[in-house]
């Protein structure tokens, strides 16, 4: 364990900055090229979808070596998959039941089953309960493995702001 | 020096009571009086002689589980047996957690899970309720108040008045003998030299009488130690972890150590060297930790820890103490990280500190995802970074696509393609230095090596399009046309 923790945080911070920069710009570009519609209407939209691409380069870079980028990526991937097979309209009612049974379910698990043990006033305190929701994936933690996440989740966070403010600089300037 | 006679009477009443009234869950680890064997030495520095007294008591306690009826003649046969033999009873724990001085071979048949055939003690449950609101103080603080302790013998089987009717013969027999005041809180060390079956279950009794803690609640106590601060996980635990740990605790460690019960091993094996945060059972965990703690040597896997000079050793305090050393150290790198927090101290302040500066960060990132989708969309996003830094600096183009900056080092590109559209990019805001870009863009292929599938044609295309302005638009759609299919194939090459 020693070893796989120390592993991930011994990465060179710039090649953190750049292999995410490398992946977010790609994903803006990606944002930029779809079908675009009008500009003001969708700026909710975009802005979201720059903050998905933003956090999913970043767990991308960090791969499966942490588990809250594990958690990051699982999540966007999860809901790109319901989302895609919601749409489907191949997808017989069947399917479609069974998918939003299988989405209530989670929200459901998610919601009731764990929030309870995190929030549990006599094992962890206010703060961590609430720093368990921050990080992702910081459910299911015991508190010292938590903290471990805790600390390269904002190492790359940080990170990640850098970038993204180097890069609005260079795009507003002119 | 309180006669053997007398200690073991005072530990034989005390266990009944205990057991009565005590209706503990078999959490717990501990087992037998070989805790006392291992931590006399430290608990009972001052009073070595203690020690054997304590084995005594297990050994006599151990027969005193097992029948109410002929307690006294194994009363006394463990009084004489005990102290002359310190090792046997060690073995006798070996064997099968149980622990059982070798001569009385009847004992071996008397140990059944009779835990609950005393009566409860009101005035046992009186003390164990005051005796678990001391915070951990020493060994002597929490066995003064209970009456008069002489200053000889600090052991927990000093004179103390017998509080609580006479339940069974024990009691009686101990009045006769010791002719004082049997012990209220025996210790645990005769509910721990139970049988192994139970061994967590005596153990666990044993050391809430020890403690005085009688309730459900002893979980808390067992694993309180000596940290009365320490959290459990992070914030402050309610938990009271003041308890006396000193020698509760140790007689449970001791008790424990050698102890080969199965439900310990079983227990041990669960939660050997995982965190006490188990979600379901908190005593559990923390026994199994404990457990794991004192139990050196037992299981590999088990933490080594080696008390340190003047603390306690028992496996709570220990466990606790290796928890709270492993989040002090993880409190200090986060320390590091968090800027403006190096004066910091307390673990509930550097949460806050913690907490606001990851939301700091999130909003942040919100924000600029949000800058970042009003920029103007005539604007590429182009991957000049990667490209050579010297090449950035000296073509800025007027759409100002270039210009990553200095932190963009070039060669992390591994992916051929992705060079390949990193060149498109970066070219497509060049100006018409055609030499200038192909001399770099050539040290910068030779440079990264064999990436590309095509070097040459890819070279080649690159070079065209960098020399010919017109080009811009092919750029930009293989641009637009790469990165969907990285974009979607990156979340599965990472899992």
């Amino acid at each position: 364990m020693s070893s796989a923790s120390q592993q991930p945080t011994s990465i060179n911070p710039i090649h953190l900055k750049n292999q995410f920069a490398l992946r977010f710009v790609r994903a803006l570009n990606t944002i930029k090229n779809q079908k675009g519609s009008a500009h003001d209407t969708q700026m909710h939209c975009r802005s979201r979808r720059v903050k998905i691409a933003a956090y999913t380069a970043m767990a991308s870079v960090v791969g499966s070596r942490r588990s809250w980028s594990r958690a990051v990526l699982w999540k966007i991937r999860n809901r790109s998959r319901n989302q895609d097979l919601l749409r489907n309209k191949i997808m017989t009612n069947h399917h479609r039941r069974r998918r939003h049974a299988k989405l209530c379910m989670k929200r459901r698990n998610r919601n009731s089953i764990r929030e309870d043990v995190y929030l549990n006033p006599f094992r962890y305190s206010v703060q961590e309960s609430k720093l368990r929701k921050m990080v992702p994936g910081g459910r299911n933690m015991d508190s010292w493995c938590l903290g471990d996440e805790i600390a390269d989740y904002i190492k790359c966070l940080a990170a990640q702001v850098e970038v993204m403010q180097t890069l609005v600089d260079l795009y507003t300037v002119t | 020096m309180a006669g053997e006679n007398e200690i073991e009477g005072r530990n034989r009443n005390g266990e009944q009571m205990h057991y009565s009234s005590t209706n503990l869950s078999s959490d717990w680890p501990f087992n037998g009086s070989n805790d006392l064997t291992n931590t006399s030495p430290t608990i009972w520095d001052h009073n070595p002689t203690n020690s054997q007294h304590l084995g005594a008591f297990c050994d006599v306690n151990l027969q005193n589980n097992a029948t109410t009826s002929s307690s006294a003649l194994g009363f006394r046969k463990g009084n004489h047996i005990a102290p002359s033999s310190w090792s046997p009873p060690n073995s006798a724990v070996k064997r099968g957690g149980v622990f059982l001085p070798p001569p009385p071979a009847a004992t071996s048949t008397m140990l059944p899970h009779t835990l609950s055939q005393f009566p409860a003690d009101s005035g046992f449950i009186e003390r164990a309720a005051r005796l678990s609101s001391f915070s951990a103080g020493n060994f002597e603080d929490m066995m003064n108040p209970f009456g008069n302790v002489p200053e000889s013998s600090l052991s927990p089987y000093s004179n103390r008045p017998v509080q609580g009717q006479p339940q069974d013969g024990f009691v009686n027999v101990i009045k006769s003998t010791s002719g004082e005041g049997s012990k209220d809180t025996p210790p645990p060390v005769d509910y721990e030299t139970n049988d192994g079956s139970q061994p967590k279950h005596d153990a666990r009794q044993g050391g809430s009488g020890f403690s005085g803690n009688n309730l459900p609640g002893e979980a808390e106590y067992s694993e309180g130690g000596q940290d009365e601060t320490s959290n459990e996980g992070f914030g402050s635990k309610k938990r009271r972890r003041s308890d006396q740990d000193t020698d509760y605790n140790q007689v449970k460690r001791s008790s424990q150590t050698p102890n080969e019960a199965t439900r310990n091993n079983s227990e041990i094996q669960q939660k050997g060297d995982k965190n006490p945060n188990s979600i379901a059972n908190k005593s559990s965990g923390k026994h199994g930790k404990q457990v794991s703690q004192s139990s050196d040597g037992q299981k590999e896997e088990y933490i080594h820890v080696r008390a340190r000079r003047g603390q306690a050793t028992n496996s709570h305090s220990l466990a606790e103490r290796v928890r709270r050393e492993k989040i002090s150290e993880r409190m200090k790198f986060l320390q590091e990280l968090v800027p403006g927090c190096s004066k910091v101290t307390g673990k509930a302040v550097m949460l806050d500190e913690i907490i606001n500066y990851v939301q700091s960060l999130q909003r942040q990132v919100e924000f600029l995802s949000m800058k970042l989708a009003t920029v103007n969309p005539r604007m590429d996003f182009n991957i000049e970074g990667l490209i050579a830094k010297d090449m950035l600096e000296s073509r800025v183009g007027p759409s100002g696509t270039l210009g990553f900056g200095a932190d963009m080092a070039m060669a992390y590109a591994h992916n051929p393609s992705q060079m390949a559209s990193i060149m498109q990019g970066g070219l497509s805001g060049l100006g018409s230095s055609s030499d200038a870009v192909r001399r770099t863009i050539n040290s910068h292929l030779l440079a990264v090596g064999g990436v590309y599938k095509d070097p040459s044609s890819q070279l080649h295309d690159i070079v065209q399009m960098g020399l010919n302005p017109s080009g811009t638009p092919i750029n930009t759609q293989n641009l637009g046309s790469t990165p969907p299919s990285h974009l979607k194939a990156e979340p599965q090459k990472t899992f």
